[in-house]
């Protein structure tokens, strides 16, 4: 059952009055809300990809408690800026690996061969991301949406109500980010 | 764009959507009227509205499911035969196998491609190799090897796997899965095997970091079931970069419901924690359930942090009291409440829980587990099992993980690092005797005899005669380096190898003792065992690679420095990362690749001051000193110096302290300060006696000597150069010897003591061979060239330069070995070698002044010889009129070169001057060979200018040196032959000498010379004529 909005916003102003145990609390609140998210895109459950989803999701966790100690004013908050996480973790990701794969970058790939396996979706969300970037300079909204539900995994009705929009908006919204981005993934018009 | 553009661009987007397919581009083309550019963009996001991409697919979705990678019957690797497909785990796919080589079956674990990508991965699976060939026990899966395979010949794609231990059955989370839960009966086999398996992964200072039921297999045998315990040290491995985060990624990899609550708090891994997730599986084995059953794990893992476990018997009534209370106890919240041992927890169901527990009080008992969490982190893989399964007196755990983090840090070269640890292991247990002795060795390295001296003694002092023969060894080995007897270490490690063969650390030890030996070879032969074998040392990688760099074999060194790296990033080892940057700079530095070498020394700096190591901190800084004199930069040296020296002197490390102000000298030396420097190496000599540190007093004597040399005060510096090689040699410092000799060959070869000097430098060269240091070895042949060179032996003096040459491997190097050589074959009458020896130079010279100015000296006196005067004077000119007077042997030269030439040309009186000028640039230095080349020089202008009476002088003034210097000594009896026919008969006779000493081939050219056919004419014509 998901926690009510109430207890994750007194447990954040817990936190944010230094009460240690609150931390604690807010994750067990929090969990089943980023379990269930990491769940949504591991429905196959395949254990093969090298980004596990509880590690995923503790990683989400300890950043957001790292990076966002006192900026939280509810759960919509919260919500929005697990998203946020997720994009930088796996977009952190991505990076590692495209820079293990190029030669002469930071860790050099001796193998010869391995070249030939770079996976074309690490360079698309490298390139995503930094579309995402260039939304954000004129629709901060929009940008936001795509990082929730694309990066975050959260649902329309979730987003609507981060955004306090409407889920008409969030569905019209999301088709033109998605077709805009989409677009410069698909590269430059000839 | 702009937000209204954007905005635009979405009403017309929205719209065009709303319009039938068919009509949306007609439409959005209308909208846009004349801004093609926004019709081309809502165009492109129409087309995309109406097809799947790339965001449709969720960003941590698996890939399309690919079919396994190998199939049935296919040959992988030309080795193993694929039986079956067995499943997809975390890493890659699972198959069964046969090796044809060994004909048995083997488990195939492939690395996804996408995984492999990663240059770090596979070094993750090296390291899996590494940590689980450390363990060697029937109930924890045996890893073979990383293999790679040709997937497709079509692509260049390569699949790499591991090959380890067939399992046939099935893992604990299938049965549990299938049965639920166990009786206490069925259960306690197992789980005795489970903790065997821990305590042996635990003994040899592996922490396994993801226990669980799913690492388990149950292998049907002959007893019931054999249970293996698989992926040993894999969570840990998981870490994606080198960056702060890493670590706590990495131990939080592990599966939560056997998590420990300290993990979560971003705690790092222990035997507590690998006891708690035993605890959870015996809990889950007989209750059926996880003792937190809380629908989500990590909510379990909260809770499990803040409440007691409730009792296994609340679910399992019928549980006995032993297990309720053992599970409970491994069961702790508080790591430091739980068993501290594995096996302890199942003696405990068996009920003699009590009395195994240690008894230390629970301050103490806290902090201590902290610094071990802290020490395992650090300890990486690099721990040795040996040495605990022969430890019959067996010290409690902690103590034996400092032990090994110790004997790990003397591997890497860390001792202060080891000091530090190997002074915990003795504190937790004082009686641990090859503890005591590795804080001697390690004390022995840091030079503090008497620390050394004392913990030998409390090694030798305990009764050591319940201990293995190995441990006896061990200690015996340990002995003899600390009285640094490194050929007799060597054989006591050889004779443990007997007994033990395939042991990284005892091959490390090994290595070293060989290296100390003087014995290259085969120490590159035992640290290659260790670091290719299935331990894949990174200790063991670094000391090749700083042995290849000495061995001046570039490529070697390359790729041994890149492996270390990698092997000590896997393990977060800062301390090990540190030297290898360390050593990289000193390697650049050694290949005069002074920016590379800072680049790699400062990061040895910033690696050190991350990880709070001061001594490291501070030696890299030194360095950094050292490095920045080398590049001329002598107030970036000072500063280094100084920060140094602070540094030091607040932390008590006298020995650093010393060390600073001896660069500080430096710095000052560098400056041209010579009496600046002169106080700060003495003030270093007496603060190292003061101390005892001899092998700083020895610095600073050697210090002291190399001033004096370039103050020509030769006395001194063979003296001071003398004391410190005392010490030096005695203790086995290659480096440092040669260096003492070379500074007292040169001394020698200076007053003209050739047969001191070439002594001197022959020690210097056999101990250069020994050590196989080539940058070493060229450096002697050059120095027993330039003693050859100096006695007038020229082809002697070519052998050596030769060999010089042919060693050298840097651009300064080979521009200075060219211009021996060239020089040398000019001499001979050798001209068309020596033009092209120095048209090889020619590109060094660009870059180097003085090889430069060196090469110009040596054109001008080719020309002199030949007879080309005005070529001589012209490019003698030219060289005085750049930087050569500086130097005041160069300007003599030159002046001498630019007399002779003025004098044959006819200028007679500038002639004169030039000569009297070379002969007064010279008098202060303390320099035979070169003052007789300005006496001859002047001799020879005196004569021709009539003063004859001058030349005689100068004759009786030459008379001592001519003794030992043939060409010298026939020119000039030549040239008094010239104004006074007594001199015919001995100039002749010195001529044949000549012959004699130079053998006839190298004669015969020599005297095609024209200048010396013109001198020798007459004397051989007149004795051919009274013949």
């Amino acid at each position: 059952m998901a926690p009510s909005t109430g207890e994750i916003t007194s447990l954040l102003a817990a936190i944010r009055s230094g009460d240690p145990n609150a931390e604690a609390n807010l994750v067990v609140l929090v969990y089943d809300e980023f379990r269930a998210l990491a769940r949504r895109h591991m429905r196959r459950e395949r254990p093969d990809h090298t980004l596990q989803p509880t590690a995923l999701v503790h990683e989400a966790y300890l950043r957001l408690m790292r990076d966002y100690p006192a900026d939280w004013q509810s759960r919509a908050h919260f919500f929005a800026a697990a998203s946020i996480v997720m994009r930088r973790i796996l977009v952190d990701h991505a990076r590692q690996r495209a820079a293990a794969k190029r030669p002469g970058g930071k860790q050099k790939v001796e193998l010869d061969g391995l070249m030939a396996s770079a996976s074309p979706r690490i360079e698309q969300l490298l390139i995503l991301d930094q579309a995402l970037d260039r939304l954000a300079g004129w629709d901060r909204r929009q940008a936001r949406l795509v990082e929730m539900l694309y990066f975050g995994g959260l649902t329309e009705q979730e987003a609507a109500e981060v955004l306090g929009v409407s889920v008409r908006t969030v569905k019209r919204d999301w088709s033109a980010a998605r077709a805009w981005l989409q677009a410069q993934l698909r590269g430059e018009p000839a | 764009m702009t937000p209204e553009r954007w905005q635009r661009v979405n009403e017309v987007f929205h719209s065009a959507c709303e319009q039938p397919p068919s009509e949306a581009d007609a439409f959005a083309r209308a909208a846009c009227g004349d801004d093609r550019e926004m019709y081309s963009e809502v165009r492109r996001m129409l087309d995309e509205h109406v097809r799947e991409g790339f965001l449709d697919r969720r960003p941590w979705a698996p890939s399309a499911s690919a079919p396994p990678v190998f199939a049935a019957g296919q040959i992988v690797s030309g080795r193993y035969r694929i039986i079956r497909f067995l499943s997809r785990g975390g890493m890659g796919e699972v198959y069964e196998a046969e090796d044809l080589d060994l004909k048995e079956r083997v488990a195939l674990k492939t690395l996804l491609p996408e995984i492999a990508a990663d240059g770090r991965m596979i070094n993750r699976f090296k390291q899996e190799i590494q940590l689980s060939r450390k363990i060697s026990h029937r109930n924890v899966c045996r890893v073979f090897d990383l293999a790679r395979h040709p997937a497709d010949s079509s692509s260049l794609e390569i699949i790499f796997f591991l090959t380890m231990e067939f399992l046939a059955g099935e893992t604990l989370a299938d049965k549990l899965e299938r049965e639920s839960r166990l009786s206490p009966d069925a259960a306690l086999p197992l789980l005795e095997q489970m903790a065997e398996a821990l305590d042996a992964a635990h003994r040899a200072g592996v922490i396994h970091r993801d226990f669980k039921p799913s690492n388990v297999m149950l292998v049907p045998c002959a007893e019931g079931l054999r249970a293996v315990v698989t992926d040993f040290g894999l969570a840990r491995s998981f870490v994606p970069t080198g960056d702060t985060t890493a670590t706590q990624t990495g131990t939080l990899m592990g599966t939560l419901d056997y998590m420990a609550p300290e993990l979560l708090s971003g705690g790092a891994a222990s035997i507590s924690s690998d006891v708690y997730a035993l605890g959870t599986v015996a809990y889950q084995m007989v209750t059926g359930s996880l003792p937190f059953a809380s629908g989500t794990p990590l909510a379990g893992a909260i809770l499990r942090s803040k409440a007691a476990a409730p009792s296994p018997r609340s679910l399992a009534p019928d549980l006995d009291a032993a297990w309720e209370q053992a599970i409970l106890r491994a069961l702790e919240a508080d790591p430091t409440r739980r068993f501290s041992r594995a096996s302890d927890f199942l003696k405990a169901i068996h009920g003699e829980a009590r009395s195994v527990t240690v008894a230390l009080p629970a301050m103490t008992r806290r902090r201590i587990t902290g610094v071990v969490l802290a020490a395992i982190v650090v300890a990486a893989g690099g721990v040795a099992w040996r040495a605990w399964t022969r430890y019959r007196g067996q010290p409690p755990p902690e103590a034996a993980i400092f032990y090994h983090q110790g004997v790990d840090d003397i591997h890497a070269g860390a001792y202060f690092a080891a000091t530090k640890a190997l002074d915990q292991a003795v504190r937790i247990a004082p009686r641990f005797s090859l503890a005591h002795a590795r804080l001697a060795e390690a004390w022995m390295e840091l030079d503090v005899p008497e620390k050394a001296g004392r913990e030998m003694l409390l090694a030798r002092r305990e009764d050591n005669s319940a201990l293995s023969d190995l441990d006896r060894l061990q200690i015996e080995a340990v002995d003899l380096t600390v009285t640094r007897e490194f050929g007799a270490a060597a054989a006591k490690y050889e004779q443990m190898r007997n007994l033990t063969p395939q042991e990284a650390d005892l091959d490390l030890d090994l290595g070293r003792a060989y290296d100390k030996a003087l014995q290259p070879p085969k120490a590159m032969e035992s640290y290659r065992r260790a670091a290719e074998g299935p331990s894949h040392s990174p200790a063991a990688w670094l000391h090749l690679a700083t042995l290849y760099s000495r061995a001046s074999d570039r490529a070697k060194a390359e790729d041994a420095f890149h492996q270390a790296d990698e092997l000590y990033q896997l393990s977060n080892n800062l301390a090990g990362l540190t030297e290898v940057a360390y050593q990289r700079g000193i390697d650049a530095n050694r290949r005069r690749q002074l920016g590379e070498a800072e680049a790699d020394l400062r990061k040895a700096m910033d690696t050190a001051r991350l990880a709070g190591n001061i001594h490291q901190e501070i030696r890299a800084k030194l360095q950094l000193a050292t490095n920045a004199y080398l590049s001329g930069d002598t107030a970036l040296a000072e500063r280094y110096s100084r920060e140094a020296l602070d540094t030091a002197q607040g932390n008590q490390m006298e020995a650093l302290a010393i060390i600073g102000v001896v660069n500080l000298g430096n710095a000052y030396l560098r400056k041209g300060d010579f009496s600046g420097a002169e106080k700060y190496y003495q003030d270093a000599l007496a603060l190292a006696r003061r101390n005892s540190l001899h092998r700083l007093a020895a610095l600073s004597l050697l210090s002291l000597a190399g001033l004096h040399d370039q103050l020509k005060r030769s006395e001194d510096s063979a003296r001071e150069a003398r004391e410190a090689l005392a010490y030096y040699q005695f203790n086995g410092f290659a480096q440092e010897s040669f260096q003492c000799l070379t500074l007292i060959g040169r001394s020698e070869r200076d007053r003209g003591n050739y047969a001191a000097a070439l002594g001197s430098f022959q020690r210097f060269l056999i101990m250069a061979e020994k050590s196989q240091d080539h940058l070493q070895m060229a450096l002697a042949h050059e120095s027993l060239g330039g003693v050859r060179f100096a006695q007038e032996q020229y082809p002697a003096a070519w052998e050596q330069f030769q060999k010089n040459l042919e060693l050298s491997t840097d651009a300064e190097h080979i521009g200075y070995a060219g211009l021996w050589c060239g020089n040398t074959l000019r001499l001979l009458g050798r001209y068309a070698e020596a033009r092209a020896m120095f048209e090889r130079v020619d590109p060094m010279a660009e870059k180097f002044l003085s090889i430069r100015l060196n090469l110009m000296q040596a054109r001008a006196e080719m020309a002199l010889s030949r007879n080309l005067y005005a070529e001589a004077a012209a490019i003698s000119r030219r060289a005085l009129a750049s930087d050569a007077g500086q130097n005041p042997l160069a300007t003599s030269d030159l002046k001498r070169i630019l007399g002779l030439a003025l004098l044959a040309s006819g200028n007679r009186a500038e002639g004169l001057r030039d000569c009297q000028e070379s002969l007064a640039a010279v008098a202060k230095l303390n320099d035979v060979a070169a003052t007789l080349r300005s006496r001859l020089a002047l001799l020879r202008a005196r004569l021709e200018t009539g003063a004859r009476a001058g030349a005689l002088n100068l004759l009786h003034d030459a008379e001592p040196a001519l003794a030992s210097h043939p060409e010298s000594r026939w020119r000039a009896l030549a040239w008094m032959a010239r104004a006074g026919p007594q001199y015919a008969a001995p100039a002749r006779e010195a001529l044949d000498d000549l012959a004699r000493q130079w053998g006839a081939a190298a004669y015969r050219i020599y005297l095609t010379r024209p200048d010396v056919q013109e001198l020798s004419r007459p004397l051989l014509q007149s004795i051919s004529a009274t013949q």
